[in-house]
């Protein structure tokens, strides 16, 4: 029976049709025990899914606090029903686990965890590492297929190669209270939101930038609209700066601009400390236009700790957003498996569900929300045309910090 | 072995317990915490480097005034309600009976749980500001203030039951003979808490306000959630330099000069008591 099986695999694997390449080598740097090089999207589940049972098991890890109950209540039942594979579900703080997987690598010892969830920030140290399998799994996924390909493959402006699949898509906005805003007289631009901000004081809720996401998302929208000089905005994109180098572009004349808006309208806004922070003071009534995260506020009105009347839009200059992503470690315990889970976690399926359950979008292209979803839960989500049309990519993290720095020793302490 | 070497290596022994968990729990941390503190991220060897970004920012700087204030505030705040609170409890059995109740309710209520019991009556629409709007009166920011108003109510909030436990109790040992005699010669309730009870509870007195000093001084959750955007106490600086950016020298900096500020107010705390006594005695 093992021969036969052994044999049936060795079989489909000659006949691959479209192969996938290793990506930035010509060889893979990982050895899972089967032929990758032969491997491809068509035969995948004929190959992948007797040797993923096999292993019977896969260790998954998962950075985040918030996707815990999706994952633990839906998605990994899922799976393991789906597939009658074992899911081993670890949490954790990232920066942790990111020594741990690097320390592994370097001692010669399996991967902790068979397939990875972190944060975009930590590519650029893992795929330092070594430790991300360089598969281009949009190509070898089948359920990568109908991804966008220049989100699949560029992640916070490195090139991967489709090594870091974008599992989850956030975008930063701006909600508002139709009760106090009627959505036909809402700011739809920085300057008008200023002139709103200053003539309706302490309705305008900013989180700070360095208090939360929605605020510094805020802040790069107002310096990829208010940063024209071309030399300036080459920094937006300057994927490997330094700290003293973001240092110096935040003290300098090309954020000028950015600051001075905000100090326009700083004595006429609430500052919090949080993005949660904003949110209340909107549900309270106390603010009407606050700054947000989409996935966010689609959650906190999902569970009515928004009113059903708050909407979200995005700016006509543009706002950030960003995301975070799956990978496949070098040297896992549970490789076919890992795959598996991997590619179970891309499918239209389970994406649609992520969207409509916790308001976290998806590099999917076949997925509109207006096609699935109920007009109450699209009302709840920025407009698909201007997701469309304004979503930008963020700036390197190391900039963003050091502007919301900036941002605190120089705007914010009067 | 001799006697006295047989002497000896018992009286350490007796001591290993106290000084042993000592040096294990609280030495070898602190020496950890100011031997990081003169390191710097990212090079190897002593450096003064963290220590001069430490103080040669004014976000830090700020954060540092702004963690004193929210350790003294408090403090006074408490120690004006819990004063009088645990005189009134020694007056008869049933202001005993009724402020003894009263005042331990806050004590099993978590920090955290303050926190937001002030963050939803006190906020910009919180509950307090609803119920006075149809009045025409408009609540004064309390929540987010630059002076952190809604921190010191909650941590006051948190703290007068651990005060009033510290000072009922040192005034409850106060024998009521004295008390008594005090009254016999004609002293008032005024005069035998400013003579008699207050210089005889002076040790509980101290005790209190030192737990309470150093509990508002490091508090991270209350001033996170009901404090202002600017400035920040050093114990969310410390959090945010040791988890988020991974800045571990700069949080032992930090640590370091908020442990070395809270023993220069407390020695300046006895100086002033000291000073108080003294001119007490004095004018007989």
């Amino acid at each position: 029976m093992k021969a036969l099986v052994t044999a049936s695999i060795a079989i489909l694997l000659s006949t691959a049709a479209y192969a996938v390449e290793p990506t930035g080598s010509d060889k893979f740097n990982t050895d899972p025990g089967f032929d990758l090089g032969t491997l491809s999207a068509d035969n995948f589940y004929d190959v992948i899914v007797p040797l993923a049972k096999k292993e019977g098991t896969v260790t998954f890890y998962d950075f985040t606090d918030s996707f815990g109950p999706l994952f633990n209540d839906r998605f990994i039942p899922e799976f393991e029903a789906k597939y009658g594979i074992k899911v081993e579900y670890v949490r954790g703080e990232d920066k942790a686990a990111n020594q741990q997987l690097i320390a592994a690598h370097n001692s010669g010892a399996k991967a902790p965890a068979d397939a990875y969830f972190v944060s975009s920030g930590s590519l650029p140290l893992l795929g330092g590492e070594g430790v991300v399998a360089n598969v281009p799994l949009h190509k070898l996924l089948p359920s990568g297929a109908a991804l966008d390909p220049a989100i699949a493959t560029v992640t916070s402006g490195i090139d991967h190669g489709g090594t870091f699949l974008p599992f989850h898509r956030n975008q930063t906005g701006i909600i508002f209270d139709t009760r106090t805003v009627p959505a036909d007289t809402v700011p739809t631009n920085l300057d008008s939101l200023a002139a709103w901000a200053k003539a309706n004081p302490g309705k305008f809720v900013v989180t700070s930038p360095a208090g939360g996401g929605s605020g510094s998302g805020l802040m790069q929208a107002i310096a990829f609209a208010k940063v024209t000089d071309a030399a300036c905005r080459e920094t937006f994109v300057q994927w490997n700066i330094t700290k003293t180098e973001a240092d110096a572009f935040a003290a300098g004349d090309c954020m000028a601009p950015v600051w001075d808006y905000y100090k326009d309208i700083l004595s006429s806004i609430e500052v919090t400390n949080g993005n949660s922070d904003t949110l209340n003071l909107i549900a309270n009534g106390a603010g009407a236009i606050g700054t947000a995260w989409e996935d966010m506020a689609y959650d906190f009105t999902g569970r009515g700790l928004l009113p059903p009347t708050v909407r979200q839009q995005l700016l006509e200059e543009g706002q950030v957003g960003g995301g975070d992503g799956l990978f496949l470690p070098v040297n896992g315990s549970n490789p076919a498996a890992g795959l598996l889970m991997l590619d179970f976690l891309m499918s239209k399926e389970v994406q649609l569900e992520k969207l409509s359950a916790v308001g976290s979008r998806s590099a999917r292209t076949d997925i509109d929300p207006a096609q699935s979803f109920t007009p109450e839960q699209v009302a709840r989500l920025i407009p698909t045309e201007q997701f469309k049309e304004r979503a930008l990519a963020r700036m390197p993290a190391v900039l963003n910090d050091q502007l919301a720095a900036y941002f605190t020793a120089n705007v914010l302490r009067k | 072995m001799s006697g006295s070497k047989v002497k000896t290596a018992t009286l350490l022994l007796c001591l290993l317990p106290g000084v042993g968990y000592l040096l294990a729990l609280f030495g070898l941390p602190l020496v950890r915490v100011l031997s990081g503190s003169f390191t710097e991220r990212g090079s190897e060897g002593p450096t003064l480097a963290t220590w001069a970004e430490l103080f040669g920012n004014p976000v830090y700087m700020d954060g540092l005034w702004f963690s004193l204030w929210l350790g003294i505030a408090p403090t006074i705040v408490s120690l004006c309600i819990s004063l009088p609170l645990s005189a009134l409890m020694q007056a008869n059995e049933t202001s005993r009976k009724l402020f003894g109740t009263l005042y331990k309710i806050p004590l099993v209520v978590p920090g955290i749980v303050a926190g937001f019991l002030v963050l939803v009556i006190l906020d910009r629409g919180g509950m307090a500001g609803r119920l006075l709007a149809p009045l025409g009166v408009t609540m004064p920011r309390l929540v987010r203030d630059d002076w952190g108003a809604g921190a010191i109510i909650a941590l006051s909030w948190k703290t007068v039951p651990f005060m009033t436990l510290i000072i009922a109790g040192s005034m409850a040992a106060i024998s009521k003979d004295v008390l008594s005699a005090a009254r016999t010669l004609g002293a008032n309730h005024l005069t035998v808490l400013r003579r008699i009870q207050l210089p005889l509870a002076q040790p509980g007195v101290t005790a209190a306000v030192l737990l309470s000093f150093i509990g508002s001084l490091g508090s991270y959750v209350i001033p996170s959630l009901l404090g202002p955007s600017y400035p920040l106490p050093l114990s969310v600086h410390m959090f945010s330099e040791g988890f988020q950016q991974g800045n571990w020298p700069m949080v032992y900096a930090m640590g370091t000069l908020l442990s070395a500020m809270a023993i220069a107010v407390l020695l300046a705390y006895y100086a002033i008591i000291g000073s108080l006594s003294r001119n007490d005695t004095a004018r007989g």
